[in-house]
């Protein structure tokens, strides 16, 4: 990335990007790090002494506020921006050159990890398959089993392509009834509700840990006594009340 | 509304964007997640123009005119309509990108991302929060996807990289499904095939219930404490691994399925 802020570059920049709007330097080093889509990460070590000189220099001030100094371009600095136009728009036209590289680096790399992943997975499908077919054939008795089911297999292959297909077209056409019913809903739920249903992820995977602890307690209580239909019913009726209870909230 | 018509390749910039669509039919398309301005570049375009429209709800549009899904079958044809375009906007804006036979990599959004593609792949890389990608024919490549994930494809080859669901679903005709998976506790993964084989790694210290059920291809697993039980015309393996309450389920009619456990970290 450090051709793009060759020559005093990177300090045309932070004049662009304090023109913009009065910021910190914690807000310039984000928003330097996001147009860069974090390719281009500068340190505060880098940033603070640039701006230190800008402002020795005359071009920013700055003022403390809730202890934080927030930088504002100053009319020598506006002045020096516009004398500059020309080499702004040449410095932007750099940076998204480096975005589109940025972009065909992300799709190398990507497809890069997917072909590795694959070749990965592969191999250990290989030999999991192995594994299982050796366990078969340790013994005499697995031998003749092995034999035994592979002529069932025959057989039932041939029945199972017909079973197989109409089972399937059942199962697919219900498939897409369901897809196409929760397609529906979504679309609902998104235009009713614009596109904040998200909480944070952090929060929600604390709402994930409350559920698995909440389903390990019932699972010890289960094994440690008896599960009938009876026991099942008040189970489910109690889910219910709770989901709906939990739903509720969350409105 | 402002309105642009792009003959040339150019450089726009736009006022805030609340949403996104673009569609264009060959060539290549990036979207990428980024909080400066929201920007559009054209490299390329074809003999016929681009239409860009800002409207004042700041949706913006990027398309040609007479392009729309119901003659979609007319784009497959050759033509000259290859167009290379980035775009970038803010990472929480929604994103609707849709190509016909031009390669898609979208990065970084963490709202409401869909892909569609007949032909093209489409590359998803960091994008979290509600995700959809479907193709006819073209693979799906996907690394470090976090949230609600769904992939649908007829011969397409569906990957997911590094992919932590809170609910993946990927129905496949004739593709393959890899995945590499992380499960949060309550993690929901529904994988459906025809013919295209299945591959699934889940870490080692996974806790979920499983369930894979095939008509006539072949289910290995590396988790041993899941039972495997062969009835006629269907095969399964199902049982729970550790306690938890997430859960993977398989199911295909003749494509083979193993699932692989994650080497220990």
């Amino acid at each position: 990335m450090s051709p793009v802020f060759g020559h005093g570059r990177l300090r045309l920049y932070l004049l662009k990007l304090l023109q913009e709007s009065p910021r910190h330097g914690y807000e310039v080093i984000r928003l330097l790090q996001d147009r860069f889509l974090g390719v281009y990460s500068p340190s505060p070590g880098t940033i603070y002494p640039r701006l230190a000189r800008l402002e020795e220099e005359g071009l920013v001030t700055h003022e403390v506020v809730a202890g934080k100094k927030v930088f504002t371009l100053t009319e020598a600095g506006r002045a020096e921006l516009e004398s500059r136009l020309d080499e702004l728009a040449e410095l932007e036209q750099e940076i998204s050159d480096s975005v589109r590289d940025i972009a065909r680096e992300v799709k190398e790399d990507v497809r890069e990890t997917v072909r590795s992943l694959r070749e990965e997975l592969t191999q250990m499908a290989r030999d999991v398959r192995q594994n299982a077919k050796q366990e078969e054939h340790r013994t005499e008795d697995g031998f003749r089993r092995a034999r035994r089911e592979q002529r069932a297999d025959w057989r039932r292959f041939k029945d199972e392509w017909k079973h197989g297909s109409d089972h399937w077209k059942r199962e697919w056409t219900r498939e897409w009834q369901r897809e196409a019913d929760r397609w529906k809903h979504e679309w609902e739920r998104i235009w009713a509700a614009g596109f904040t249903g998200h909480g944070s992820p952090d929060v929600d995977a604390r709402l994930g840990r409350m559920l698995a602890e909440f389903v390990e307690e019932v699972r010890g209580s289960a094994a440690g006594g008896r599960v009938t239909e009876e026991t099942l019913a008040t189970a489910q009726d109690a889910l219910y009340e709770a989901a709906r209870r939990i739903r509720d909230a969350l409105r | 509304m402002r309105e642009w018509t792009i003959d040339e390749p150019r450089q726009l910039t736009f006022d805030p964007v609340s949403l996104l669509n673009v569609r264009i039919v060959a060539g290549r398309l990036a979207v990428l997640a980024s909080d400066g301005p929201p920007a559009l570049e054209v490299t390329e375009v074809g003999d016929r123009p681009l239409l860009v429209t800002h409207d004042a709800d700041g949706a913006l549009t990027v398309t040609y005119e007479d392009l729309t899904w119901n003659n979609l079958l007319n784009w497959l044809r050759p033509g000259h309509r290859e167009s290379v375009l980035t775009l970038t906007v803010p990472k929480d804006c929604p994103v609707n990108a849709g190509v016909v036979s031009a390669s898609a990599v979208v990065a970084g959004f963490e709202g409401r991302t869909a892909v569609k593609s007949v032909s093209g792949e489409i590359v998803l890389d960091g994008v979290s929060g509600e995700v959809h990608a479907d193709t006819v024919s073209g693979a799906v490549e996907s690394r470090s996807l976090v949230g609600d994930l769904s992939f649908k494809s007829v011969s397409g080859d569906l990957t997911v990289a590094r992919g932590t669901p809170r609910r993946l679903k990927a129905t496949t005709v004739s593709g393959r499904i890899t995945a590499d998976l992380e499960l949060p506790p309550t993690g929901h993964v529904t994988l459906n095939s025809v013919s295209g084989e299945i591959v699934v790694r889940l870490p080692r210290t996974v806790e979920t219930d499983v369930a894979i059920r095939s008509a006539s291809g072949r289910v290995s697993t590396a988790f041993p404490e899941l039972g495997q039980v062969v009835q006629p015309g269907r095969k399964s393996v199902t049982g729970r691994i550790g306690g938890g309450m997430a859960s993977v389920s398989v199911t295909t009619v003749s494509a083979d399925v193993t699932l692989l456990k994650g080497d220990p970290s």
